[in-house]
């Protein structure tokens, strides 16, 4: 959920601007060296970011009733890393908030810090963490999913909550308030998201492994490991 | 959101003096209403501000031709959740204010104050306004067009040339989307279906994600491959061409900029409210 056109006050759009700034100018350095080095990359990325954009335009139901969208960030996190995501993930808040009014001008900063830096800054790192160990592929995906779409709504409270601080209890009082109003339908939709691109990457898996090794997301070995362990599991189910 | 990409590039397609002008002049005016908003300070004039400029934005949906419905639709589409968290602020008090009356006193604890409700009010007027100027925007720029006065704006190129790139794409994928939901449609799956086991709703969507995900990338493998023998290159750039804007659109442009700027000022200085 990206902060609207009209909330957050000129000074706080500004210094989320600021905040965004260096991480779109790094990953922007970045894309244009994978540009030049290997333009194959190229196309593979405008369908990365029109996937996201399709991706966020899904709606999931939730066990709690609600409906909302995936962020998408995670698989992009896990496919081109932290920089080029925030590049990603700005061109499409840009391109939501010009042609469907979803987010906005004047709070893109706001959102490119929570959705496109933050939220992958958070998933990234459980990556890095997870990807060499022996855990399994599909609870990595799982948990850099979760986490990034966590850690982006956490994000987003903060920025709500400094820029109206209540006046009794502060910053501390409001993040509070706006967290438990998207915790009801965020905690649970974060597992929801994280369940389904799980899935998505066992389909990935079954159907065409060769893209995770090339975009390498995960090993042939980890790759050849979980396919192992399904082929076992298979016939059991079937049994 | 993906029905209304379609009915947006339909009615981008329409035909009205608003439509027909330079795709840099309708960024650059929402640019400017959308600043001089959100630069206003939280205080009653953003009434009169938001009315003035509400009018404005009204004139120029006349001038579009396209129906109010369309608007009307499309702002519902966007209000409701956002809607929510602007109704939560009458219950709470915030720094811009220091007195606080109370109008109402409900069980909990939970107290209703005149200036929340009007702090509420403040940020719904700084939104409605905001948004309208974007839905004005999209509802009359062609996506091609969008992207060609973004560039011809200053949007870096690897912005311009990765923004092009998920542009070509994203109808395909659209049209995609549809048609696998329309086949799960005809298999009598709907994701939404509370008689249906959650965990195989999870599981079809996630084999849909999955589907859509491996089809759009052999989609741009195959488009790479294309490109190449078309002559694409390392040195291959997106191309704008320059085109100068007509004088009727800089002087269109001109007092727009002086309305939006004078407007803010006028009220801001004389005092004078229209609520």
């Amino acid at each position: 959920m990206h902060i609207m056109e009209g909330f957050l006050p000129a000074g706080w759009c500004l210094l989320w601007w600021l905040i965004a700034l260096p991480f779109i100018l790094i990953g922007t350095l970045e894309l244009r060296a994978i540009i030049r080095k290997d333009r194959e990359y190229l196309p593979l990325l405008g369908v990365c970011s029109a996937f996201i954009f399709i991706l966020s335009a899904l709606k999931l139901p939730s066990v709690t009733g609600s409906c909302s969208h995936p962020t998408g960030t995670g698989l992009s996190t896990m496919c081109f890393g932290v920089f080029i995501t925030s590049v990603i993930g700005g061109i499409v808040l840009l391109f939501q908030a010009l042609l469907l009014a979803h987010g906005g001008l004047s709070t893109l900063g706001a959102n490119m810090v929570s959705m496109a830096i933050g939220g992958p800054i958070a998933g990234y790192a459980i990556y890095r963490l997870l990807k060499n160990t022996t855990v399994n592929i599909y609870i990595t995906v799982f948990l850099v999913t979760a986490v990034a779409d966590l850690v982006t709504y956490i994000i987003t409270s903060f920025e709500l909550a400094l820029a109206y601080p209540a006046q009794t209890g502060g910053v501390f009082t409001s993040f509070a308030t706006f967290f438990a109003i998207f915790a009801v339908t965020q905690i649970p939709l974060a597992i929801v998201e994280a369940c389904v691109l799980a899935l998505v990457f066992k389909y990935i898996v079954n159907i065409k492994p060769e893209i995770l090794e090339k975009l390498n997301v995960f090993s042939h070995d980890q790759i050849e490991k979980v396919r192992i362990i399904e082929e076992q599991v298979t016939p059991a189910e079937g049994s | 959101m993906i029905e209304e990409l379609f009915q947006i590039e339909r009615e981008s397609y329409r035909d009205s003096v608003i439509h027909r002008l330079d795709a840099r002049v309708k960024i650059l005016i929402a640019f400017a209403a959308i600043i001089a908003l959100v630069a206003i300070p939280y205080s009653p004039m953003i009434y009169s501000v938001g009315a003035v400029f509400f009018v404005f934005f009204a004139v120029l949906w006349c001038c579009t031709r396209l129906s109010p419905v369309i608007y009307g639709k499309r702002l519902l589409a966007i209000v409701p959740l956002w809607g929510i968290i602007i109704f939560f602020q009458i219950f709470l008090k915030n720094r811009y204010y220091t007195d606080y009356h109370l109008v109402m006193s409900l069980p909990l604890g939970i107290c209703i104050y005149a200036e929340s409700i009007e702090f509420a009010f403040i940020l719904l007027v700084k939104f409605v306004v905001c948004i309208s100027f974007i839905i004005l925007l999209s509802s009359t720029t062609k996506i091609h067009d969008l992207l060609e006065g973004a560039a011809r704006l200053g949007l870096p190129a690897e912005f311009a040339l990765a923004l092009g790139m998920m542009i070509r794409y994203l109808f395909v994928f659209a049209y995609m989307y549809r048609k696998i939901t329309e086949t799960l449609r005809t298999k009598c799956f709907d994701a939404f279906d509370r008689h249906l086991p959650y965990r195989y709703r999870l599981k079809q969507l996630g084999y849909l994600i999955g589907t859509m995900f491996i089809r759009s990338y052999e989609q741009g493998e195959r488009v790479y491959t294309s490109m190449l023998c078309r002559g694409y290159g390392r040195e291959s750039f997106l191309f704008v061409r320059k085109k100068p804007l007509r004088w009727s659109e800089w002087v269109f442009l001109s007092l727009s900029f002086c309305y939006i700027i004078l407007v803010p000022v006028v009220i801001g200085t004389t005092g004078v409210r229209l609520f």
